[in-house]
């Protein structure tokens, strides 16, 4: 599918600053952060890249934090999934988006908003979770498809 | 009668031009800048031109030329084909790097100037940055700091950053770029 795609491609970041702290192989970016792989497209105020591995490009994690940091990837061609939280969470070598803080991500009109939304963008699955304190629910909004919406998909528009 | 006023009329005739003369005017010369072009060098030089040694022993950094010219009265040596070589501690293994550009200017404050061509290269295995490029760089050779106001490419393993306004702390290993441009990270597969 369009992931696999994707997850080929160069990351790139764009932002206004940036400091290297080269000691724990850590990145900072701040102001105007886009990242973008593929049709993955991150916004961000700020943004930390650590090194998993001692090997830079073996796995990042990729850490953007807004009010909120919004996150959009086709899932296949025409099919876009859209998400906004305090914090993203990206780990590029497993491909596990963790969303945290106001979490919302929509599909095709359904709607997760949780206080955790974990996405793992490979096997398409979503669990959502409230915070501890369990004062915000888990509200899951499923859009009933219409008749004809749902033929539009069939034959490709959505 | 008339000698009479020929020789007013000579003498004011005179006056004027010493006037517009004035060969005893004393202008107020400025004092030559001093132009290292026009300078004559105290000494030229090749090879090996400085090395400092850290408290315990440790070569702390090092300057080689092809060529430098010093002209003390300014305080400059100039240097052609100038290589710095610097080590620094990281969890505490040596990590050394080296700078080489076309051309150096090094001077009593212990600056070096680096212009054209400049490269900082490690010299260490897997460090997270392997050389960074740009065309004019300020080194503070005892403070370890490294800045430039022009574009630098920096370029690591699966990493390559464009940017402008580079500060490095050496020592801490902190590298900074107020004016950050992009940085892409390359998939490791593509590079393998």
């Amino acid at each position: 599918n369009n992931f696999e795609r994707d997850f080929e491609q160069p990351i790139q970041v764009n932002a206004d600053y940036q400091e290297i702290d080269s000691r724990a192989n850590r990145l900072l970016y701040q102001d105007n952060v886009v990242i973008a792989q593929g049709s993955l497209l991150i916004n961000a105020e700020r943004l930390e890249v650590e090194s998993t591995a001692d090997e830079l490009g073996d796995g990042e994690i990729f850490v953007a934090t807004g009010s909120p940091a919004r996150y959009q990837q086709d899932v296949e061609e025409g099919v876009t999934v859209e998400a906004q939280a305090n914090e993203i969470r990206y780990d590029s070598g497993t491909g596990i988006l963790t969303l945290r803080g106001n979490a919302e991500l929509r599909q095709l009109g359904n709607l997760v908003r949780a206080s955790q939304i974990t996405y793992y963008v490979n096997d398409q699955r979503v669990t959502a979770q409230r915070s501890d304190d369990g004062e915000d629910r888990v509200t899951t909004i499923f859009q009933p498809r219409t008749r004809n919406q749902s033929e539009n998909e069939n034959n490709g528009n959505p | 009668m008339n000698w009479r006023i020929a020789f007013i009329l000579l003498t004011i005739g005179i006056a004027l031009a010493l006037l517009f003369w004035r060969p005893f005017a004393t202008e107020q010369r400025q004092p030559p800048e001093l132009d290292p072009e026009q300078l004559q060098p105290d000494f030229i030089a090749e090879g090996l031109f400085s090395r400092i040694f850290s408290a315990d022993g440790e070569l702390q950094h090092r300057i080689d030329s092809r060529l430098m010219a010093h002209y003390s009265v300014i305080g400059l040596t100039e240097l052609t084909e100038p290589v710095y070589l610097t080590t620094i501690m990281r969890d505490n293994q040596p990590e050394r790097w080296q700078v080489t550009a076309n051309k150096g200017s090094f001077y009593d404050d212990q600056r070096l100037i680096l212009e054209n061509e400049v490269q900082i290269k490690s010299l260490s295995e897997n460090t997270f940055i392997r050389t960074m490029e740009t065309e004019y760089l300020v080194i503070d050779t005892q403070r370890q700091l490294i800045s430039s106001n022009q574009p630098v490419l920096i370029i690591g393993p699966n990493i390559e950053v464009h940017g402008q306004g580079l500060q490095v702390d050496l020592n801490a290993q902190q590298l900074e770029l107020t004016e950050h441009v992009k940085t892409i990270y390359y998939p490791k597969r593509d590079n393998q």
